[in-house]
């Protein structure tokens, strides 16, 4: 069993399923020009890429929690979750690894977001990676599976297998 | 075909979409009978199932035994009637305590704004097989007291007993009711249609483009109205005149008819309308049916802010609403001075509408809106990860 921990954020992976933190500067090597995920899940038929994003971490001000809140509405971490998936993807297939299909989830630790918000912001990252090709038809090789934005509610009644909970509790 | 033509000619489109109209309906009646037996009919489209419930009393007084069955795929449509008719019947209320209404018992009113088959005031009771007695009852801060009690039978205003209605019209309460169809673009001959009684709107529209027309409030503006008349100039890109029954928006580009507009910007050229008149200052009550309806998005969390500010004003502000973001801009944009009250309406396992109550959005519950958010919510989930195994 594997426990895949960001700050106060936690996955566990049930026997036999890999997983490695991959946002790590070290393991890495190039974080000074690529952006990356938090995790890389490897399933039996997928591969995960994990993102991690905490605003009612116990440690974070309230100020700060309300702020990332209204920036991840307004749609302005799009670009950066975005731009960690491109990254992760390219690195993955030049390191010749990227062979089964990849999902993105990004995993918000906020009570406060609603399943409209959390709509909102996957149809937006939907179209930002973008999941579909020119004119709105299929890639003929689709870099992306799918991608969702849930919360710690949602990504538990998706996963239940790999559940996600706070460190602290 | 005899019967189509006739109905387009005399449909009219109501809270959006298109309900039988009497003609049609009388004509239809007309032509049914039948001797005696069990029938079952259909609606396939029945709406909130008025003409359907014409037709079952036609054909159970030719006779028969009738089970109705009608189909509304529209879960929002057979839902929405509901807010209306609290917004109406507070409206009627408030309005008969002021000007020429003041004349108007509230039975008369509540019928003139329902507007229900042949002015029958039976029809306002919740429709159901046996007997049923339907009372209206409005308080006030104070305790005036107003009320209104019919049956299912009652067919005539006159014949409804309101109580409380001296005392309570003592007290003039100003008010507006916006309905949902944008009505400034249509009032040239408008009014001297609807008083002709030659066309099948409740008496809100008729209302509301009156007080549009009223002249611009004399005196100075007090520096808050005058903010609010500002934001509102430039949301809407200038100011609202009249030329005998027809509105423009006077800007730089000279006067453009209503007509031109689109509608969310006539409804926000209306409410600038309002307050610029005196028609909303403090202590007075705006009734906004569905202020989302055909608004650009866009322009949501301005009619928010416009709401929020007369509230601040002293106006209080009743709205309905079906719309998620109209809902979360409130949320969003809340003061902490602002006073907001949220109501759920919903029917019990009996059936009957009844509300919760609550002062934040995360608490009202149900939340038939929220909900249909999570049900897309899941279904974009599982579309987009498809089946997790692990």
């Amino acid at each position: 069993m594997t426990v895949l921990a960001e700050d106060d954020l936690q996955i566990v992976l049930p026997a036999g399923v890999v997983g490695r933190k991959f946002d790590d500067e070290t393991s890495h090597g190039l974080s000074h020009c690529m952006k990356a995920v938090d995790f890389i899940v490897e399933l039996e038929d997928r591969v995960l890429f994990i993102e991690f994003k905490d605003p009612e971490n116990p440690n974070a001000l309230q100020k700060d929690s309300a702020a990332f809140i209204k920036k991840f509405l307004g749609g302005q971490l799009d670009t950066d979750l975005k731009t960690k998936y491109r990254d992760s993807w390219l690195y993955e297939w030049a390191e010749g690894r990227a062979k089964k299909p990849i999902y993105y989830l990004v995993l918000i630790g906020s009570s406060a977001l609603s399943d409209a918000d959390l709509l909102a912001r996957t149809d937006s990252l939907n179209r930002q990676i973008p999941v579909v090709g020119p004119g709105g038809g299929s890639w003929k090789k689709p870099f992306v599976a799918g991608c969702a934005v849930m919360n710690l509610a949602t990504w538990n009644k998706t996963l239940p297998h790999i559940p996600a909970s706070r460190v602290g509790l | 075909m005899s019967l189509i033509f006739p109905r387009l000619a005399q449909n009219f489109i109501k809270n959006g979409y298109f309900p039988t109209d009497e003609v049609t309906l009388a004509r239809i009646l007309q032509a049914l009978d039948i001797g005696g037996g069990q029938l079952r009919i259909l609606d396939p489209c029945c709406g909130e199932g008025t003409a359907l419930a014409e037709v079952k009393h036609h054909l159970v007084q030719c006779g028969a035994s009738v089970v109705a069955n009608g189909i509304e795929f529209d879960a929002e449509r057979a839902w929405h009637a509901k807010g209306t008719h609290l917004l109406k019947a507070l409206y009627a209320a408030c309005a008969v305590t002021v000007g020429e209404d003041k004349e108007k018992s509230y039975a008369l009113k509540l019928r003139n704004v329902f507007s229900p088959y042949e002015g029958r005031m039976g029809r306002l009771a919740r429709r159901q097989s046996t007997s049923v007695k339907a009372k209206v009852a409005v308080t006030r801060a104070g305790g005036a007291k107003l009320s209104a009690e019919f049956s299912n039978h009652t067919n005539k205003p006159e014949d409804v007993k309101v109580t409380g209605e001296p005392a309570w019209k003592k007290s003039e309460l100003a008010s507006a009711y916006i309905p949902v169809k944008e009505m400034l673009a249509h009032a040239p001959g408008f009014l001297a249609t609807a008083a002709k009684r030659e066309i099948a709107f409740e008496e809100v529209y008729t209302d509301i483009i009156k007080r549009a027309f009223l002249p611009r409030l004399m005196g100075p503006t007090d520096k808050n109205r005058q903010r609010l008349l500002t934001a509102l100039q430039k949301a809407i890109d200038g100011k609202v005149v009249a030329k005998g029954e027809h509105f423009f928006l006077k800007n730089q580009q000279g006067d453009l008819e209503f007509t031109l507009l689109a509608e969310g910007m006539r409804k926000l050229a209306l409410v600038w309308l309002l307050i610029q008149n005196g028609t909303l200052l403090s202590g007075s009550i705006l009734f906004w049916d569905e202020p989302e309806a055909n608004l650009n998005p866009a322009l949501m969390g301005e009619v928010v802010e416009v709401i929020l500010e007369l509230q601040r004003l002293g106006v209080q502000v009743f709205l309905t609403t079906h719309n998620y973001v109209l809902l979360k801009e409130f949320d969003l944009r809340k003061q902490k001075d602002d006073a907001i009250r949220y109501l759920s309406l919903f029917r019990d396992e009996s059936g009957a509408v009844t509300s919760n109550a609550s002062d934040s959005y995360l608490g009202v519950d149900p939340n038939a809106i929220a909900s249909t958010f999570s049900d897309l919510y899941d279904r974009e989930i599982k579309r987009g990860l498809g089946v997790i195994k692990v």
